[in-house]
């Protein structure tokens, strides 16, 4: 623990008795959450009730409930994607990345219907796609890959959760999609053509907080940390009870649950601080995305990534 | 050096244990967690299974209780074991077993099932308990402590809830989970924990209606085939003890993961076959948390656990022990401030009390708040007496007031006033009183109280007068002196001038003395001077003055003559008692005396050297006249003396 944490902590201290008492207003860090495998650990600590008291998760649909709330100002936090964190702080929110949950390797993916052998056979198809940074991200990859323009696809603006209807009616063709929508969509027959496999590395789920408020929730970040790798090491180590659990949340078989992890990388604690530092990947990544996401002049490239991430919370070594 | 020695020891055993392929057994030893018929009937199979696969090896199965496997492990009895989990646990940190070797399948239906956990159940009608909490203070049936389905899962689960087996709940241990279902329905106990699977299988078999058994904190899990009360546990683990050698427990894993569910050993056992080992640290961590066997003494704690958990507690206890100890020293520090404050009071109270000075302490109005002994004392008012009584009804009120309002004047701007009064006693008695008074302010700085310290100084002034009458008077014969005497001529003279009165100096030495002191002695003539200075001062009239000049030799000034004649009855008078006989020690004396008088009856013979001059000359013209007479002397010559008095006899030595 630094002095200013010391401080904090010293200064609230005489107040404890206030803090019981109850008669505090609402104080609780808000922590915009979807669906994804690699929140689960979080949803696990709230099952199992290790979350501390001080955070409250938001449920939200999926990434754009959170970055709407964080603009709003409603959340302190979310769980997101980089790139989402990259276009939030372009849009002024002042984001640090504090946790890495997972590293996507095959858990974003391009599902198509059976019939589509290529990604050239794309040409003339509606696909569904997120208008997120992550679903732009994938988009660019694909078109990359396939020397489609966007112009060659109908693009149907369509969140994971809306997919599977749309999918089941046929009004799509293909989706850009990712865990566990991909899993159920492949259950209704869809076909997994390109996912993030492909360019590893650059989907990082990540625990990203307002840096203006930081200081208000120091200790409940703490907690809220170590509840997320108390929650990861019951999905490694009591990982058919996790499994079994995150199966019935998500509407999964026990097999397909499973599967959703192949398909990511989910640092501990120590896996954590490699992604951190001047030489870690979060700011190699975020570099990368600045370069794909962004248009030359405009607010995501000029993001010069001072305060992009604290590994503060993950504690020494 | 030592390894080698080991090693080759070793070597040797397994040369010893393995002289002919042929001839090998290995035991499996299996926890009879059902009777041990059933046991036999479900396992053989897999034994036979075992000892097919295994090349030149025959599987022996036993079937036995916890402890039995324990013991037969210690005596190198068994080489392959399959046991619960949190068994496993317990024997691997006794006797250094090797990992598991695989975790078993249980076939349950279509479904396969590599987790195990605990039910918690209740008789369906029991509406009184619905949740874990409502488990406080129940009789709960278990198979067994040992059990981690049976028991060991709940407790962990009851205990994250807050709930301690024992502690918040009566645990009846009834050997098998059957009982354990029976002892519920037939309402013996009021809940009771069972393994999961369990309910299902005796529905199965038509033991039980699954309506008449209601599961607490049932849990959602998908994909797994049974009613869960608690977090899911890997199954039972397949163990090769460490004797066994390489080459054996290579075929015995082929031999395991191959084991098809169709197969009759498989069916036999209700398995689905083995997997791959799960990780059973999470029972180990199960049994560390509550305290089973072999973690069943309290880890060591480290300063660093305890601040790592307790952090904000620790701080808080911290500064609120730092926030008493402050007021602890705080109130100490004001404890001996006031133990001293008490001494110094104490010390004053005696003062107070034994204090020779009257105290008398009053308020701004008068009233008296309290007194000491020693006013009691000078004043004659007892306490009681004194005590809200208005202190100027004690006082003589002669003080006009004049005086009261100078002294209060005093008193406001100097806060104090010290003087001395006239005051009167209760019993009426005049005294002279030295007074101080001193106001008395409290803290916010109002007037509060006065303190009168009052003393009685009738000795004082008696002995002041003493020493004033010694310096101006004569020591034997109690008459003014030389000193005195001159400040009264000078008086005398400056009232003369100024009211133009007459006056006159009369030297006076008796005639004869020396011889009465020489006779007689000094006593005698003592006696002698004293009392014919009584009888002379007696013959002069008020506002005349006698005084000693020493020896047998006086002077008198006569005031406020109206004419010499008035100046000569009294020298006549003056001579007449001085010549009277006196008695002394039965003896009649009888002295004279020769006076000389000089009148001052104008202004200009007011002049005190003069007059006294004058006065002796007139003296000795009276001694040179035969004594016992007076001679008068007129300013401008010295008079033909004798005077127009009688003339007495001459007798010194009547």
């Amino acid at each position: 623990m630094d002095r200013r944490a010391l401080l904090t902590r010293l200064l609230a201290a005489p107040l404890l008795p206030l803090a019981l008492s109850g008669c505090q207003p609402d104080r609780r860090l808000s922590l915009g959450i979807h669906p994804w495998p690699g929140y689960e650990p979080l949803y696990l600590a709230r099952e199992f009730g290790w979350l501390p008291a001080s955070v409250r998760l938001q449920e939200g649909r999926n990434a754009s409930d959170s970055l709407e709330g964080l603009r709003r100002g409603a959340l302190d936090g979310a769980a997101l994607t980089l790139d989402e964190v990259l276009s939030a702080r372009a849009d002024g929110v002042p984001l640090t990345v504090c946790l890495v949950f997972n590293d996507s390797v095959g858990a974003d993916a391009l599902l198509v219907r059976p019939g589509i052998g290529s990604l050239a056979e794309l040409a003339g198809r509606r696909l569904a796609v997120e208008r997120t940074a992550v679903g732009r991200l994938v988009l660019a990859k694909v078109f990359a890959a396939s020397g489609l323009a966007p112009s060659d696809v109908t693009l149907v603006d369509l969140p994971p959760d809306r997919q599977l209807t749309a999918w089941r009616s046929g009004g799509i063709d293909a989706a850009i999609s990712y865990e566990p929508t991909a899993t159920r969509l492949e259950r209704e027959g869809a076909v997994r053509l390109f996912d993030s496999r492909h360019f590893p590395g650059l989907i990082l789920d990540v625990l990203a907080l307002r840096r203006d408020r930081l200081l208000w929730y120091d200790a409940a970040i703490d907690k809220l940390i170590a509840a997320h790798f108390r929650g990861l090491a019951h999905l490694r180590h009591s990982r058919e009870d996790a499994l079994h659990r995150i199966a019935a949340w998500r509407d999964l078989s026990f097999a397909e649950a499973k599967a959703t992890y192949a398909g990511m990388a989910l640092p501990d604690r120590a896996g954590n601080r490699r992604y951190f530092g001047p030489q870690g990947k979060l700011r190699e990544t975020a570099r990368t995305l600045q370069a794909l996401l962004g248009t030359p002049g405009d607010r995501l490239s000029t993001d010069r990534l001072d305060d992009l991430a604290s590994d503060h919370y993950l504690g020494d070594a | 050096m030592r390894r080698w020695q080991a090693g080759g020891a070793l070597w040797l055993l397994l040369c010893l244990a393995t002289p002919l392929p042929a001839a090998e057994t290995l035991t499996l030893g299996v926890f009879a967690y059902r009777p041990a018929t059933v046991m036999q009937a479900h396992y053989q199979p897999l034994a036979d299974y075992l000892s097919e696969q295994l090349p030149g090896a025959e599987v022996r199965l036993r079937v036995l209780a916890l402890d039995d496997i324990e013991t037969a492990i210690a005596q190198r009895q068994l080489d392959l074991l399959m046991t619960n989990p949190s068994h496993y646990v317990l024997v691997r940190s006794r006797s250094s077993l090797s990992g598991a070797l695989a975790t078993l399948i249980r076939q349950e239906g279509a479904q396969a099932v590599r987790s195990l956990g605990g039910v918690i159940i209740t008789a369906a009608q029991r509406d009184d308990i619905a949740t874990l909490a409502d488990l406080a203070g129940r009789r709960i049936g278990i198979p067994g402590t040992r059990f981690l389905g049976g028991y060991q899962t709940q407790a962990f689960e009851l205990q994250q809830a807050g709930l301690r087996l024992g502690r918040d709940a009566e645990t009846v241990a009834l050997g098998s989970h059957d009982r354990v279902v029976a002892a519920v329905l037939a309402g013996e106990v009021d809940a009771g924990f069972v393994r999961t699977g369990i309910l299902e299988s005796l529905a199965a078999e038509g033991y039980l209606d699954p309506a008449a058994v209601k599961v607490i904190n049932p849990q959602r899990l998908a994909d797994f085939p049974f009613q869960a009360s608690t977090r899911l546990y890997p199954e039972w683990p397949f163990i090769a003890l460490p004797q066994v050698p390489r080459e054996r427990v290579q075929q015995l894993a082929i031999a395991l993961f191959s084991l098809d569910p169709s197969h009759p050993a498989a069916q036999a056992a209700g398995l689905a076959g083995f997997s791959p080992p799960l990780d059973y640290l999470v029972v180990e961590n199960l049994a560390r948390e509550l305290r089973l066997p072999p973690f069943d003494r309290a880890p060591a704690l480290t300063w660093g656990d305890v601040w790592t958990q307790y952090r904000d507690f620790l701080l808080g206890l911290a500064v609120a022990s730092g926030v008493v100890i402050l007021l602890l020293f705080m109130l100490a520090r004001r404890n001996r401030l006031l133990r001293r404050q008490h001494h110094r009071l104490r010390l004053l109270a005696s003062v107070f009390s034994h204090a020779q000075e009257g105290v008398m302490i009053i308020t701004p109005q008068g009233e008296i708040v309290d007194v000491n002994a020693a006013f009691t004392q000078i004043t004659g008012y007892p306490r009681d007496e004194a005590i809200g009584q208005h202190a100027r009804r004690l006082s003589a009120s002669e003080q006009d007031r004049d005086f009261l309002r100078a002294l209060e004047q005093r008193l406001d701007r100097d806060g104090c006033w010290e003087g001395e009064v006239w005051n009167r006693r209760r019993n009426g008695e005049r005294y002279p009183q030295r007074l101080t008074i001193s106001a008395v302010h409290d803290e916010a700085g109002r007037l509060e109280r006065h303190v009168c310290l009052l003393s009685d100084i009738t000795e004082l002034k008696a002995h002041q007068q003493r020493l004033e009458q010694e310096a101006h008077h004569d020591a034997l014969t109690g008459l003014p002196n030389r000193q005195r005497f001159s400040d009264r001529l000078h008086q005398a003279i400056a009232q003369s001038r100024r009211h133009g009165n007459r006056l006159a100096v009369v030297f006076l030495d008796l005639d004869g003395f020396k011889a009465v002191n020489d006779t007689y002695g000094h006593d005698v003539g003592d006696q002698l001077l004293a009392g014919l200075a009584g009888r002379m001062q007696r013959a002069l009239r008020e506002g005349d003055t006698l005084a000693r000049l020493g020896g047998d030799e006086f002077v008198a000034l006569l005031r406020d003559l109206h004419d010499e004649a008035a100046g000569l009855a009294v020298v006549k008078r003056l001579l007449a008692v001085a010549a009277d006989p006196i008695v002394i020690d039965e003896r009649r004396l009888q002295v004279s005396a020769s006076l000389g008088v000089a009148f001052a009856l104008r202004p200009r013979e007011l002049d005190a050297a003069r007059l006294l001059h004058r006065a002796d000359q007139a003296m000795y013209q009276a001694k040179r006249a035969g004594r016992n007479r007076f001679c008068v002397s007129r300013e401008a010559i010295m008079a033909p003396c004798t005077g127009p008095s009688p003339t007495p006899e001459e007798s010194p030595l009547g």
